[in-house]
């Protein structure tokens, strides 16, 4: 059969030998998906949530000792905390402190993975071994320790732990960036972009960067929630955001004192982590399924 | 359910690494799990606490010695991260001084439930008309544990292998010998079981100081035959001998046969390190462990419901307190320092924090010592609209510093607490939570302005704290602290040996630092040490050392 083959502006990433039918529609590809779905519902009530929530809730750094430690009620609907603090507050600002980590450390991942990726997939050589050298070594490092190491560098706080998952995630960035680079770097419309002289520079952000971007944002949202994950790791370390910041992973420590005599202290903020991560996670499946042209039918 | 749970869950990890279940089914069938998950926790919470009334002591560790001895296991909250009584471990003294005692003695000991001195090696001891130097007279036909004899000449090399830098035994982490050995001019065997120390000045510490754990005798022999592999092989004269030892993890000891104040009644002791506190708790509750060192003070009225456990506390010698350091803005400025004295609630932390197991703080002697004067508590009574005031004349608003505080055991929290006090009176203090190693370092190089700290007696006596926090280098390095008439009364008390003239000059002593304002003191907390029901005659002794040489295990 002959393979038909387009030269868009934007390329998605066709795999050559395979035959384009006319295809749906992105958006009910994606509704298609169940899992998807349910992972997008999820995002969309936490960022409604990160936005609004704390409007709607009290201070969640209001201590109030007298009533410390009481479950669930009608003016506490997820109890207090061993300060007396609402726990429903604290839950509903974290959303906003982890959902602001996440998308930030990922951002600087993705920004910096990207540029190094590029480059080193259209310069190659010297150059862009060395730029893979250095991404594989960051890749080779702990995450947890380069998180202690940044924090002892620049200090305890949000900032340090956004930092060190950003880097985390850099590696990822990096390579697929690359590798994608790599891919369509020897395409005829490149080769003419290069022809009629244009600047490399120009030519890595008009042609390359917008035809490889689909799976890095893809890469993106499932990395925004294994962001969250670390941060709120560091957080339960002791090293992100310091008290009284409601930060999920630190309440999540907090509350291990208390776990026999009142495991909702840990409960609702553990919740909170894994519905978020489980989100971004299956949204990010549901959204490359969406987005994979071999998956079009 | 939660075994079968994660039973699924495993089965479910192992397909993924396999590379039989994709990423994609994995997080399907989690996710179903999940939902299940909160449920199933806090069911299985509530029939543990059920469960428990009835099943404590079924199952324990008494299963790794099937020899019928009366084995008694410890969970303590320190690693143990070597046994030479004389060097500190990364955690300063906190990690050997609960367990030291019981393989290491000195000179002198206390008594097991109160700061008192009584003989140890040495049988007797005597003072000069000038108090220049005291003579020790050496118990006889003792020996440590690798049959190596106990002599003066013994004694000697242990006082100067920490006194002499050059002692080829002395090894690194030696820090400890400027309060153990304080205004020591020199020790010396002057006869086969007969040593003289000698003074710089008539002090009257010696033997109390002699008591630590630092100055705790190991055999000279195995000394000099391992080095510093000694900890494996550690040989003191202690009622228990070392039997192994895994770093960090676990510590046997046997009873000693040739203890020379008879054989105790435990036959092994294994002290485990178990770093939580709520996991020392369940450890007991389940039977895993006889005694949890240490326990969260809030665990307290829980345990003692419970008819297979009891609950021992008593007097312990320990004092918390916000410490300012005064070369560092704001608080080089006296008016703030006193602000923070009215603005924190001590009541609110003894509530909270402690559960009303804590008195509330006057002056840095704590209560069971001579000097303890309820009535400093009057000189800062909880009064924020005072401390606003106090500010204000001071002439500075928005105030903002770092408070620098521990991350573990119950630290956090009572920061929380201080951060909401000084945030009521308009003062930011932005906590600053370091690791044990991390926090001394920054509070040695004086770089917190403001830290929650304690200090619990080593040698049970005043001058503990009285000399070594507002006088000596430490004082400077971690508060920018020296008063001049501070450190005439402080040596003037360590040579006093009338106690009531002794504890007029700690009180004189305490209303100037307290005057000064360079520390909040919050207040004095308890101890409780959780035990099963079949520990009999364990006491809580005041400087944080376990005792176990007068301890039984009664049978099943």
């Amino acid at each position: 059969m002959m393979t038909l083959r387009a030269a868009p502006a934007r390329e998605t990433l066709a795999q050559p030998g395979f035959e384009i039918r006319p295809s749906t529609p992105f958006r009910r590809r994606f509704a298609r998906n169940r899992l998807a779905v349910i992972g997008a519902a999820i995002l969309i009530a936490l960022i409604l949530m990160a936005v609004v929530g704390p409007f709607l809730t009290s201070d969640p750094t209001q201590q109030d000792v007298r009533s410390r430690l009481q479950g669930p009620s009608w003016s506490h609907p997820l109890g207090t905390d061993e300060l007396g603090r609402d726990i429903l507050a604290r839950v509903v600002s974290g959303a906003r402190v982890s959902l602001t980590a996440g998308l930030v450390s990922v951002m600087i991942g993705l920004t910096l993975g990207t540029l190094l990726g590029v480059i080193a997939g259209y310069v190659e050589g010297r150059v862009g071994l060395t730029i893979m050298a250095f991404v594989d070594l960051l890749l080779a490092l702990p995450a947890i320790l380069l998180a202690i190491s940044i924090a002892a560098r620049l200090g305890l706080g949000l900032t340090s732990a956004m930092l060190a998952a950003g880097f985390v995630g850099l590696p990822s960035y990096a390579r697929l960036a690359r590798g994608s680079t790599l891919s369509i770097k020897r395409r005829d419309y490149i080769e003419a972009a290069r022809a009629i002289g244009m600047s490399d520079a120009r030519v890595m952000a008009r042609h390359i960067l917008p035809n490889i971007l689909t799976p890095l944002i893809v890469q993106a949202t499932i990395g925004v929630g294994n962001a969250i994950l670390l941060v709120s790791a560091i957080g339960y370390l002791g090293l992100g955001a310091q008290p009284p910041t409601p930060e999920w992973g630190r309440m999540l420590s907090d509350a291990q004192r208390y776990i026999t005599d009142a495991p909702h202290l840990g409960i609702f903020p553990g919740i909170a982590i894994a519905l978020t991560v489980i989100g971004f996670n299956i949204a990010g499946d549901g959204l490359r399924d969406a987005l994979d042209p071999a998956g079009r039918r | 359910m939660v075994e079968r749970k994660n039973e699924i869950l495993s089965q479910l990890i192992d397909g993924v690494s396999r590379g039989q279940v994709t990423r994609r089914q994995f997080m399907a069938s989690a996710l179903r799990l999940g939902i299940a998950a909160p449920v199933a926790s806090s069911l299985a919470t509530m029939a543990r606490r059920g469960a428990l009334a009835g099943g404590a002591g079924s199952y324990g560790p008494r299963a790794y010695f099937q020899d019928g001895g009366k084995t008694l296991v410890v969970a303590i909250a320190q690693s143990t991260v070597q046994l030479d009584p004389a060097i500190a471990g990364a955690n300063g003294y906190g990690d050997i001084i609960p367990i030291t005692g019981n393989l290491f003695e000195g000179l002198t000991r206390f008594k097991d439930d109160s700061a008192e001195i009584e003989p140890a090696l040495a049988e007797s001891w005597t003072r000069s008309e000038d108090g220049l130097s005291y003579v020790f007279k050496i118990r006889p036909g003792v020996t440590f544990h690798d049959g190596t004899p106990l002599d003066a000449k013994a004694v000697e090399t242990n006082f100067l292998r920490q006194l002499d830098p050059n002692h080829p035994l002395h090894f690194e982490g030696i820090t400890y010998a400027e309060i153990v050995f304080a205004e020591v001019a020199g020790v010396e065997a002057t006869g086969e079981l007969e040593l003289t120390i000698r003074l710089n000045r008539p002090i009257i510490l010696v033997p109390g100081n002699l008591a630590m754990f630092a100055a705790g005798i190991a055999s000279p022999t195995a000394l000099e035959q391992y080095g510093l592999d000694f900890s494996q092989h550690a040989a003191g004269t202690g009622p228990f001998k070392l039997e192994s030892w895994t770093k960090d993890v676990e510590l046997v000891f046997v009873a000693n046969e040739d203890y020379w104040g008879g054989r105790p009644a435990l036959d092994r002791v294994v002290w485990r390190t178990v770093a939580e506190d709520t996991v020392r708790v369940s450890e007991l509750k389940t039977g895993g462990i006889d005694i949890a060192n240490q326990i969260d003070l809030k665990d307290v009225e829980d345990l003692q419901n419970d008819p297979n456990l009891q609950v021992i506390t008593g007097t312990y010698l320990n004092v918390q307190f916000l410490g300012m350091n005064q070369t560092i803005p704001p608080f080089d400025n006296p008016k703030v320092r006193q602000a923070m004295q009215y603005a924190i609630n001590k009541q609110n932390i003894a509530d909270v924090v402690f559960y009303g197991n804590y008195t509330l703080g006057a002056g840095p002697i704590a209560p069971g010592l001579p000097g303890y004067d309820p009535s400093l508590a009057e000189v800062y009574t909880y009064d924020p609209e005072r401390a606003k005031a106090l500010l204000e004349e001071a002439g500075v608003s928005g105030l903002t510093f770092d408070l620098y505080n521990r991350t573990t055991s119950f630290w956090p929290l009572l920061g929380q607490l201080v951060q909401a006090d000084l945030a009521a009176i308009g003062v930011t203090a932005n906590l600053v939570s370091l690791e044990d190693a991390q926090f001394f370092a920054e509070l040695n190089a004086s770089r917190a302005p403001a830290f929650l700290n304690d200090w619990t007696w080593d040698n049970g006596d005043p001058d503990n704290v009285m000399y070594s926090l507002f006088t000596a280098p430490r004082a400077k390095t971690r508060l920018g602290y020296e008063n001049p008439e501070v450190n005439r009364l402080n040596l003037q008390a360590q040579e006093e040996p009338d106690p009531e003239k002794r504890a007029e000059i700690y009180i004189q002593a305490q209303r100037l630092i307290l005057e000064d304002s360079i520390k909040v003191i919050l207040g004095y907390p308890s101890k409780a040490i959780g035990a099963s029901a079949r520990v009999q005659n364990l006491k809580l002794s005041p400087t944080g050392n376990l005792f176990l040489r007068n301890v039984d295990l009664a049978s099943e």
